[in-house]
């Protein structure tokens, strides 16, 4: 059995947290950053989303995260600059502006962050079983999270071959490991399309669930928090002090 | 037979809009598109890994694989809400590996609904002119949705936006080649029997 297709990964503490109360702050998170232009609000949200990361892994990891993203935004100076000497209309120089889309990112990659290191796939599997989906959804979507490590170990499996009798240029790439790649992905959803039918998966026929877990206390209070978050960072986006946009660089 | 059953076969069978959805698709199709997203997206993912995120041939080659996987998947399932579907499992699947889909999924499904629009205006999935013409439309489509949601994430900062026009380019002469790489897959595919139609 594979570690990512493992139940419970709870020794953290987002990894206690239930999975659809983590995916759904990774979309409201991702959607509150798109709205929101004032670093004081994105850095409420930021705040928040440091705390959960911090919960999922190790400080070290969010310090490497956070270094990335200011070499990013360094870079974005560097050639904002560059810009500015050859189009200087085209250039708002305001460091506030600049970074305020390292911050967007930041929230929803601290959020994803959460999510990815402490949420194991069969959980979020379990999950979308128990909400009731329909079948034409809840199928190629159980197909599509279990088939990824198969079609890893074909993609392995078929560099092997390829390194056995080399293909030379792209049209060797193409017949060597395109082609037998499409092939091996015809074959697999034959195969595994026989198998659905004979354990009675249909769309439209009722599957028996598993019993969906409660959520807990705690779960509750991060929910709260998080609303908490939320609108004191909107409160903060059309209440609290305004900053300059831009200045124009002359 | 009996009069009864007689009557009972005659009996036009009143089905409601989700029977009629479960009968649209069969198993074997809904596997095969689940199949396809999984391929299309860890196919991506390898090729992005294999050259960084801002190398142009990969960009190239990860489009390339994209709308040719797609054309061929429509190809094997030509029927309507395909696109939708596929758009809607790898939007999933990329949220669960990390990807940027949360934010690009909206227009992603804008895009698909054109597209299928389209397809559904030029005669349906019957041809592969019409498919063809429908994966280019949902490409562009996404491509200038992408644009206007990177702006939107890049407002206080508009020349940012020039660097990402330049690669959306390189991405966008990329689908182009997977068309063409389709078209001429999915004519040897129909010739083995793979693809019946």
């Amino acid at each position: 059995m594979q570690a990512s297709f493992l139940t419970s990964k709870s020794d953290t503490f987002a990894g206690s947290l239930d999975s659809r109360l983590k995916l759904g702050l990774c979309i409201a998170g991702s959607l509150a950053s798109l709205f929101l232009s004032s670093p004081l609000s994105l850095g409420v949200l930021l705040v928040g989303g440091f705390a959960l990361a911090l919960s999922a892994t190790k400080l070290k990891t969010l310090v490497k995260v956070c270094a990335f993203f200011t070499l990013m935004m360094s870079f974005t100076f560097a050639f904002t600059a560059l810009i500015g000497l050859f189009i200087p209309d085209l250039v708002r120089w305001n460091p506030l502006s600049l970074a305020v889309p390292y911050m967007r990112m930041l929230v929803v990659v601290f959020l994803l962050v959460s999510l990815a290191l402490s949420t194991p796939v069969q959980s979020v599997n379990n999950n979308l079983q128990s909400l009731k989906l329909p079948g034409i959804i809840f199928i190629p979507l159980s197909v599509a999270i279990r088939f990824i490590p198969s079609f890893m170990n074909d993609c392995r499996q078929i560099k092997d071959a390829v390194r056995l009798r080399p293909h030379r240029g792209i049209k060797g790439l193409w017949r060597g490991m395109v082609v037998p790649l499409v092939f091996r992905v015809f074959s697999s959803a034959d195969d595994l399309s026989v198998s659905a039918e004979l354990k009675g998966l249909r769309p439209g026929v009722k599957a028996v669930l598993p019993k969906a877990d409660p959520m807990r206390k705690m779960d509750y209070m991060v929910l709260a928090l998080a609303l908490l978050l939320c609108v004191s960072a909107f409160s903060l986006q059309f209440y609290g002090p305004e900053f300059k946009s831009a200045i124009p660089s002359r | 037979m009996s009069q009864l059953a007689e009557e009972v076969l005659k009996t036009p069978v009143k089905r409601n809009l989700a029977d009629r959805i479960n009968r649209h698709w069969t198993t074997q199709e809904l596997v095969t598109i689940g199949v396809f997203a999984s391929a299309i997206k860890a196919s991506s993912l390898l090729v992005a890994f294999m050259g960084g995120g801002m190398n142009p041939v990969t960009l190239m080659a990860k489009n390339c694989l994209y709308t040719m996987l797609l054309l061929t998947l429509l190809h094997k399932v030509p029927k309507l809400g395909t696109l939708t579907l596929v758009t809607m499992v790898t939007a999933f699947v990329s949220i669960l590996l990390m990807g940027q889909g949360i934010l690009h999924t909206p227009g992603a499904f804008l895009a698909c609904f054109v597209a299928e629009l389209a397809i559904w205006a030029l005669g349906g999935y019957g041809s592969t002119r019409n498919l063809v013409l429908g994966v280019l439309i949902y490409e562009s489509c996404a491509k200038i949705l992408g644009l206007v949601m990177s702006y939107l994430s890049l407002r206080e900062q508009p020349a940012m936006l020039i660097p990402i026009m330049i690669f959306l380019s390189i991405g966008a002469m990329g689908s182009l080649l997977g068309l063409y790489l389709g078209t001429k897959f999915t004519r040897e595919l129909r010739h083995a029997s793979i693809i019946s139609n």
